[in-house]
């Protein structure tokens, strides 16, 4: 399936529910969502070198999170929007510890817009029926 | 959560008991009137602030104010106390945005005086003041820079570089500085988001904002806090910018890894804590420090830019532009309340001392704390002063703003950021905003009454109203 994502009812914050076919895409499209939302990036673009990045976690739902978080912060400190991810590699035991491996690149943003500060561990979830299926509130 | 399940217990004060359901250690109150207790039952807030009565070492009872409504962990605009050295310390009870606050200067003008110069200082501000996400300040900071500031707050603004003057300070919550800061203890993520800031708005639902005192209540309270009729006022909300936000997931993050270890058990993830003895609490604490000063000096550097570009645009003296008061409204405070030592979480909520307070100012002490509620672009803020009560009612806490009743997401559909700015204009408000979207999204429209929530924080015993003020130009985050 293609991957989608969608904004749900929240007074105060942003919520977002994610959809796709595999783990790596799920965490890819998570990448997408947060870059969009830093604003539009130059035409044609201009992307910056390839940035490793390694994180583990307790499960993999705490690793969706801190995910965000650290594209978050790099974003914030190179003042880019990192929505291409490459080489992405998840290892998690179901319910168990959970790593991630990728190569992310990031663009400049023309004009910033979004006020993302963070990711929340509230309501945050992830489940297979089929598709993968997230939901991620994020602090605007 | 329904309204049956709440208990009347007095004017204005609804409360959950802790048997309302499993864990609750102490009773959830919330003070509203029936209408904006509707409206704070139609989210999750109460369901968090009940969350929040879970805490280890909460006690007596964890409050709700006027303006409450869903966060994440705590709700926003939730008060809780833990007791020391054991209760436990929750970033999450702060918030990312730690010490995002307000700080209100009067200026030595009427609105007669300002006359035809509004546009051009609201320009001159905007210009001078950087906004917006993405848009930092324009000082980028060594490590021996940043380190001072985060250990010296707006103290050591105004004494080592000169951006204000020692009034600035004293009439600052705690001097502008929390004691205990430890520079060491932000990691250095959170140091190069902060670097380049100092002196920004940053966005959501940050401002500056240009006021005219439109309606005097309490004339000689006022008079104590240097306002009058018609008089010029600027309001500045902001925090620690990407310092806070960063320290904030740091320490979440490791507490949360660390409550099989204290055996904590939570409704919620993002309540995350630890006891304030531990190590995890007090690296938090001495972190928490950090950003907090980082935003007191934030809004100092600001204050700065209004000083000099009023001496510059409108040619008045600079020590006549005087900084009412500065304070806080997501952070946790070590607090003695009676015979206890507390840390009091206010997350969404400000400190509302009232009279003989020994933490207030030499000005303030005789009538109490200055306490803002700032309302939307488009309506009016209000200036009240801490209510003697508020220490046995809500640990000296009331509510900070009007409280959101919309979504960004449904105001943006609501209307456009150029709709909403022609709406302002013709009500005779001068609007500066890097993105049209940001603009609708803190639209008026989703914003709770201001007017209702503030006669409920009086009617509650929170806070006195004193003065209302009105926007004539606002330069939006």
């Amino acid at each position: 399936m293609t991957a989608s994502s969608r904004t749900l009812q929240h007074v105060g914050e942003w919520k977002v529910e994610l959809r796709a076919g595999t783990l790596e895409e799920l965490f890819a499209e998570l990448a997408r969502v947060v870059a969009d939302a830093a604003g539009p990036r130059g035409s044609p673009p201009a992307p910056g070198d390839w940035e490793h990045v390694e994180l583990a976690a307790r499960d993999c739902t705490t690793l969706l999170v801190d995910w965000a978080n650290e594209l978050i912060g790099r974003s914030e400190i190179e003042q880019r929007a990192y929505g291409s991810v490459r080489n992405l590699i998840i290892e998690s035991a179901p319910g168990g510890p959970a790593r991630l491996s990728a190569d992310v690149r990031g663009e400049p943003v023309v004009e910033w817009v979004s006020p993302v500060k963070a990711a929340t561990y509230h309501g945050a979830a992830l489940e297979r029926q089929g598709d993968w299926r997230a939901i991620v509130l994020l602090d605007v | 959560m329904q309204r049956d399940q709440l208990l009347a217990v007095g004017d204005l004060a609804f409360e959950l008991p802790p048997s309302a359901r499993p864990g609750m250690r102490v009773p959830a109150r919330v003070y509203a009137d029936e209408t904006l207790l509707a409206a704070i039952l139609e989210g999750e807030a109460m369901t968090q602030l009940a969350n929040v009565a879970t805490l280890p070492g909460v006690v007596e009872c964890v409050y709700g104010m006027p303006d409450m409504h869903e966060g994440y962990g705590f709700p926003v605009g939730g008060v809780a106390a833990t007791l020391l050295p054991d209760g436990v310390v929750s970033p999450g009870g702060v918030g990312f945005d730690i010490n995002c606050g307000v700080r209100l200067l009067a200026l030595p003008l009427t609105r007669a005086d300002l006359g035809s110069k509004l546009e051009s200082f609201v320009h001159e501000l905007s210009r001078s003041i950087p906004s917006g996400t993405g848009h930092g300040g324009q000082w980028r900071l060594t490590d021996a820079e940043l380190d001072g500031v985060l250990a010296g707050g707006s103290d050591h603004l105004v004494k080592a570089h000169g951006f204000g003057i020692e009034a600035d300070i004293a009439h600052t919550e705690s001097r502008g500085c929390i004691t205990g800061a430890d520079p060491r203890k932000v990691s250095q993520r959170a140091k190069d988001r902060g670097r380049s800031q100092l002196g920004s708005i940053g966005a959501g639902n940050h401002f500056v904002e240009v006021q005219v005192v439109e309606h005097v209540g309490d004339a000689s309270t006022a008079s104590v806090f240097g306002l009058a009729a018609n008089q010029v006022t600027v309001l500045i909300h902001t925090g620690s910018r990407g310092l806070g936000h960063q320290v904030c997931t740091d320490y979440v993050k490791l507490m949360d890894g660390r409550l099989g270890a204290y055996g904590i058990q939570l409704p919620d993830r993002q309540l995350s804590c630890a006891p304030a003895s531990s190590p995890e609490g007090r690296d938090y604490l001495a972190a928490m420090a950090c950003a907090a000063n980082f935003a007191w000096a934030n809004r100092q550097r600001i204050a700065h830019t209004v000083r000099q570009t009023a001496v510059r645009v409108l040619g008045v003296a600079g020590e006549q532009v005087s900084v009412v008061y500065d304070v806080a409204h997501n952070i946790a405070k070590i607090e003695r309340h009676g015979d206890r030592l507390l840390c009091v979480h206010r997350k969404g909520a400000t400190r509302a001392f009232g009279p003989g307070h020994e933490d207030l100012p030499d000005r303030y002490r005789a009538v109490g704390q200055p306490v803002f509620i700032p309302g939307s672009m488009g309506t009016a803020s209000w200036v009240l002063v801490g209510d003697a009560m508020s220490e046995t009612r809500s640990w000296g806490s009331a509510c900070h703003g009007a409280g959101r009743s919309m979504s960004r997401h449904a105001a943006k559909a609501q209307v456009t950021g150029g709709a909403l700015r022609r709406e302002l204009e013709a009500q005779g408000i001068v609007v500066r905003c890097p993105t049209s979207a940001g603009l609708a999204e803190e639209a008026p429209f989703a914003y709770k009454d201001v007017e209702r929530v503030a006669e409920v924080v009086e009617g509650a015993k929170l806070a006195r109203r004193v003065a209302r003020l009105r926007p004539i130009g606002v330069i939006k985050g």
